[in-house]
């Protein structure tokens, strides 16, 4: 939901209603947004405070006239990665990882799981397993709907390198989705 | 294209982000191959799943009044330092333009106490006198060009500190 040009003047010429009502309306996405990079309910509590507390503090620069949010999505993103970072430093290897035997692409899970909700189940579980480089991209194109402009601009990624990580990231859930063992 | 290339680019395709010409080029393909389209199925499918998966579910309002007074805690013991003014009329126009009018006045100053000093040295040793007055007109001089000195790097310092403030 984004939030209308009247409400960031207001915010931008120090109106705290204003910012409570920016805050309310897009707290929820940076909340999920962080919560789906890291995996972790009180990391992603700390990225919302960044986040907002980020924005409120570079509020004379932003242009009302601009969207606000793609650029706190750009902002929770980075709070995120960064977050990540210091959180597992020793991970970060396992952040670059690649699917596995890219000139054979593995089938679609559609196919092989027809239960939609078993399905769900399964990717929401393979979902959280996968590297966060590639979970960030995908969260933000298909949670938060975001072009590949909007999150190379949030994850400061070349628009190639976007359309690579969600290819990869598509291809690797694909292989772990099709090598579980389903119940049907 | 073939249907490598329109395979590779189907994904592209449902995300809206090809390229006029290639998006033509790709739906022509598909017209004519039941396979590509199919895999384009496949593909759309993957994406209904993967929206349905990920999307945002809503925020518990309990969690949302926290998180917001958290947020609003944050930023009012972060106020003193986010309140600092950033670069404004005041260090942008009105400093500059007085350390600036304060150089062209110390010029005139520094020029003309000169001159007169000068003439008052030739004056005064003609006279075989102690130039005292001479000497007081060149400290005057020299305490004209360090104040004039002194502002301009007092605005430069002034415009320093307040750029960047605000990350």
């Amino acid at each position: 939901m984004e939030i209308g040009e009247s409400t960031i003047k207001r915010w931008v010429q120090g109106d705290d209603d204003a910012f409570r009502e920016i805050f309310r309306t897009l707290c929820r996405e940076v909340y999920w947004l962080a919560l789906k990079i890291l995996q972790n309910d009180a990391a992603a509590e700390d990225v919302v405070q960044e986040t907002f507390l980020r924005i409120h503090g570079m509020r004379r620069r932003v242009d009302p006239s601009r969207p606000l949010r793609p650029l706190l999505l750009r902002i929770a993103g980075n709070c995120a990665i960064d977050s990540l970072r210091r959180l597992r430093p020793e991970r970060e290897e396992a952040l670059e990882e690649e699917p596995e035997d890219r000139t054979n692409p593995h089938g679609s899970w559609v196919d092989r799981i027809s239960n939609q909700d078993e399905r769900q189940e399964h990717l929401r579980k393979k979902l959280a397993t996968l590297p966060a480089i590639y979970r960030g991209v995908l969260v933000l194109r298909y949670a938060h709907e975001l072009s590949y402009k909007e999150i190379a601009a949030a994850l400061q990624l070349s628009l190639p390198a976007v359309a690579l990580r969600l290819k990869r990231g598509k291809e690797l859930l694909r292989q772990r989705m099709t090598s579980m063992e389903v119940r049907n | 294209m073939s249907c490598k290339n329109v395979r590779e680019n189907l994904e592209l395709l449902d995300d809206g982000e090809l390229s006029p010409h290639d998006e033509t080029e790709v739906l022509t393909h598909l017209a004519e191959c039941r396979e590509c389209a199919s895999a384009l199925e496949s593909i759309r499918a993957e994406h209904r799943d993967l929206t349905a998966a990920l999307a945002v579910p809503d925020l518990p309002e309990e969690k949302l009044r926290l998180l917001e007074k958290r947020t609003l805690e944050a930023i009012a013991s972060a106020a003193p330092a986010q309140t600092v003014p950033g670069p404004s009329l005041v260090s942008n126009v009105v400093v500059p333009l007085v350390a600036c009018i304060a150089a062209v006045v110390g010029t005139i100053v520094v020029g003309w106490n000169a001159h007169s000093a000068k003439a008052r040295l030739s004056e005064a040793l003609a006279a075989g006198r102690n130039p005292t007055e001479m000497t007081l007109i060149i400290l005057v001089a020299v305490s004209t060009t360090v104040l004039v000195l002194a502002a301009g790097h007092l605005s430069s310092a002034w415009n320093r500190a307040n750029k960047g403030v605000i990350r």
